[in-house]
């Protein structure tokens, strides 16, 4: 089972393929205590990743990478990263249930943030936890990564631009 | 679709589905049964054979100076069977392609995307460059039909339409084979599966999803063909054509994914090696031709060709285990048997002689155990109605029988022994040929002496505590006057009273149907007691009469059983054939849950409860 660290590349790579145009790539900075990686899926023109938490759920933070998304409704607040803009979307419905997008050039991060418990404290420590969990690599860096491994021998991306 | 809570495993669920409406499915059917009428003709070879009562029984060809003896061999241990089992010399030679390229891949990938995977993909990607560099009007468009090929909705829409083809045709196990393999193949794919890249530097012009190997469409583009050559195209000239199809769009559908950049020539040529392989063996062992062969000619499915390699096999058995040597082997009347596949087996010798042969295979002990279950189903458990599980178990149940009823000084065929062809699979059981013989049901009327002639037959299963099961007017064989009992397969050592009380009653209407209660009570009477005959129409009613006769009953217009119980002292009581059980219960409830709207829409899928309660109702 791949962490989808970032420092692990083939996954990255795959799901560099998935959307090209994005220049920058989701990974794994940290995985905190309770939570898990559940599922990744790298598909023409969008990857999916998924994490449970031991107390919110199998399913309590979805990322969903593509090439654009709608903002509407949402609210620009600071980002962790200079190289991202975060938009917040108000939570509804009772419970934790949050949804943020993480724009840059070429695509956008959708992540939504929910969680089956009930208990105020463990949401708050969801809620404090999960957007640590994801942070970004370059496509240049995993482009040079692959040039590296490969003597040279093997692009990313295509030379021109896909037809 | 069904819904299912395990995502990550649907086909299994999909499976477990279809598994369960196809048992029931296939439990409603009404198989065929395994009474195996011998029709016999009048103008068939003189036999030594003696009707009963048999005091002096004939010779076995192979005992008698008159016919050539062939001499019995002892097949030695690791020689194949007259009939083996095998996959073809091209089943073994894919499957050795298959384990070779998916060892290849996983020892390739599983460390990885380094060494020597790195060179390989290099390798993949410059095929990959080459053929999606080429530029020409209409080439993108043309490479984009032939990935089509392999599209999830056409791959969606063609296995749905082969599931529903089968379904109709009623090749059930094909149908069931080629979902395991389905379910199979699946499990298989997440299992062996290196995390192989797709190609790189190049633009993915197509649907894809995760890693690259093996190409799931061409994996799943490759069973199908398969699938769909091997369950609904006939061997020969038709499924070598189909073959060649079958290879041109595999091969075509790769060449599009791989010059749209999906695919590398490796993921397609691994696809295609596990898609055509697991398929293939799966069909080749567990539907072989001889035995589930895919034709359309009108027959029924019970008669095996026994042309071939299986009549070859034929020859060589009887030779080499029963010391005979066959001159010719033909179908004898196929159109009275359901259960196996009869033979009239020509042996040589001065005077040729001729025997009877019944071919029995999996496919009809599955239609025993069907049958059975379907009785069980609709009537209860009558009596020891519990299946086989060997087509062995089978003959040699019949073969036993036929000795005791001998041994019992009861008028039927002298058994010659049983023929190995494919070890429990096919086994061919050989009897004397009543030749000359007609069936009761095709006599004009019969005379005093054949009545009792009847009649003593069944005092003499009375007295020597057998049951026969299937007394009906096409396993009653005449002969000057006397009758002979045939088709003992359902025989029972030690029955119920309530059996052997419904062989009289069902003895007494095969005579009554050719001439009167009357006739047949007057000399009933000398054999049995009021009260015995009393109970035997008591307890003939309903399922306890076959078929068969109950439909002579309704051709005749007559009502037989009410002349017998009127010319009663006093009307019996009926005695019920309803049996009622735990297993009967669940089995039922299974059933009409199975069947209700919400579970045949399929909008849920079938709690582990209720489907091993299924399950419990399969044989």
């Amino acid at each position: 089972m791949h962490t989808l660290s970032c420092r692990e590349l083939s996954p990255l790579w795959l799901t560099a393929r998935a959307v090209p145009s994005a220049s920058l790539q989701p990974c794994v900075l940290t995985l905190p205590a309770g939570w898990r990686l559940t599922g990744l899926t790298a598909e023409r023109g969008r990857s999916t990743y998924r994490f449970g938490n031991d107390r919110a759920g199998d399913s309590s933070l979805r990322a969903t990478l593509v090439s654009g998304c709608r903002l509407e409704g949402a609210t620009e607040v600071d980002a962790p990263d200079s190289r991202i803009r975060r938009f917040q979307r108000v939570p509804s419905g009772t419970g934790l249930e949050t949804a943020w997008q993480d724009v840059f050039p070429g695509g956008c991060l959708d992540v939504r943030l929910r969680s089956d418990s009930t208990d105020a404290d463990v949401n708050a420590q969801i809620a404090g936890e999960a957007p640590l969990i994801l942070g970004y690599v370059t496509r240049s860096s995993l482009a040079a990564a692959l040039h590296d491994r490969s003597d040279g021998r093997v692009r990313l991306d295509p030379a021109s631009p896909p037809r | 679709m069904v819904h299912c809570p395990c995502r990550d495993r649907a086909e299994q669920c999909i499976f477990a589905t279809w598994y369960t409406i196809f048992s029931l499915l296939w439990t409603m059917a009404a198989p065929s049964t395994l009474s195996a009428s011998l029709r016999l003709g009048g103008d068939a070879v003189d036999g030594p054979a003696r009707v009963q009562p048999v005091s002096r029984p004939p010779e076995a060809p192979a005992r008698s100076g008159h016919r050539q003896r062939a001499s019995r061999r002892r097949r030695p241990s690791g020689e194949p069977p007259p009939l083996p089992r095998h996959v073809g010399k091209s089943g073994l030679s894919w499957l050795a392609a298959a384990l070779t390229l998916v060892a290849l891949s996983v020892g390739l990938f599983s460390a990885g995307w380094r060494g020597p995977a790195v060179a390989v993909s290099v390798a993949d990607d410059a095929v990959v460059r080459w053929l999606s560099g080429i530029s020409g009007p209409g080439y993108l468009g043309v490479m984009r039909a032939l990935a089509a090929l392999s599209s999830f909705w056409l791959m969606t829409a063609t296995l749905w339409a082969l599931v529903v083809a089968l379904l109709l045709l009623r090749r059930l196990r094909h149908l069931m084979v080629f979902l395991l393999v389905w379910n199979l193949g699946a499990q298989l794919y997440f299992v062996v599966g290196p995390a192989a890249q797709r190609p790189f530097g190049v633009p993915i012009r197509t649907a894809w999803s995760g890693w690259a190997l093996p190409s799931l469409p061409i994996y799943v583009l490759a069973a199908v063909v398969v699938g769909l050559l091997y369950t609904l195209v006939p061997e020969g000239r038709w499924r070598n054509v189909g073959k060649l199809i079958g290879f041109a769009v595999v091969g075509c559908s790769a060449l599009g994914r791989v010059a749209l950049g999906a695919d590398g020539p490796l993921d397609v040529l691994v696809a295609a090696a596990m898609g055509v392989t697991l398929p293939l063996v799966a069909f080749r062992v567990f539907t072989p031709r001889q035995a589930f062969p895919v034709n359309y000619r009108r027959g029924r499915s019970a008669h095996l060709d026994i042309g071939g390699a299986r009549g070859q096999a034929i020859r060589r058995a009887l030779e080499e285990q029963l010391g005979l040597a066959v001159s010719d082997v033909t179908p004898f009347g196929l159109a009275g048997s359901a259960g196996s596949t009869p033979l009239r087996i020509d042996v040589e010798g001065e005077p040729q002689t001729s025997l009877f042969g019944k071919l029995y295979a999996e496919n009809h002990l599955r239609s025993d155990r069907w049958y059975k279950v379907g009785r069980e189903l609709l009537y209860g458990r009558l009596e020891d109605e519990k299946p086989f599980h060997s087509v062995r178990r089978l003959v040699q149940q019949e073969d036993y029988a036929l000795r005791l009823f001998r041994d019992s000084g009861l008028p039927t065929p002298r058994p010659y022994g049983v023929a190995k062809l494919t070890p429990e699979r096919e086994y061919l059981l050989v009897t004397e040929f009543c030749a000359g013989a007609v069936e009761l049901g095709e006599m004009a009327e019969v005379d005093e002496q054949l009545i009792d002639s009847g009649l003593r037959i069944v005092r003499q299963l009375w007295d020597a505590g057998l049951a026969h099961r299937d007394i009906k007017p096409s396993n009653l064989l005449v002969r000057d006057s006397r009758m002979l009992l045939i088709d003992v397969a359902f025989a029972e050592l030690r029955p119920t009273p309530w059996r052997q009380a419904v062989d009289l009653a069902n003895m007494m209407l095969c005579l009554a149907l050719q001439s009167s209660p009357k006739q047949v009570y007057a000399p009933a009477r000398q054999l049995f007691t009021v009260e015995d005959i009393g109970e035997a129409f008591a307890a003939a009613r309903g399922l306890a009469l076959p078929s068969q006769l109950r439909r002579a009953l309704r051709a005749q217009g007559r009502d037989l059983h009410g002349e017998f119980i009127r010319l009663l002292p006093a009307p019996p009581r009926p005695v019920a054939i309803q049996r009622w059980n735990l297993r009967r219960v669940r089995c039922g409830w299974a059933c009409w849950s199975a069947c209700s709207p919400s579970y045949r829409a399929g909008r849920r899928s079938p709690s582990p409860q209720r489907a091993r309660e299924t399950s419990e109702c399969t044989p």
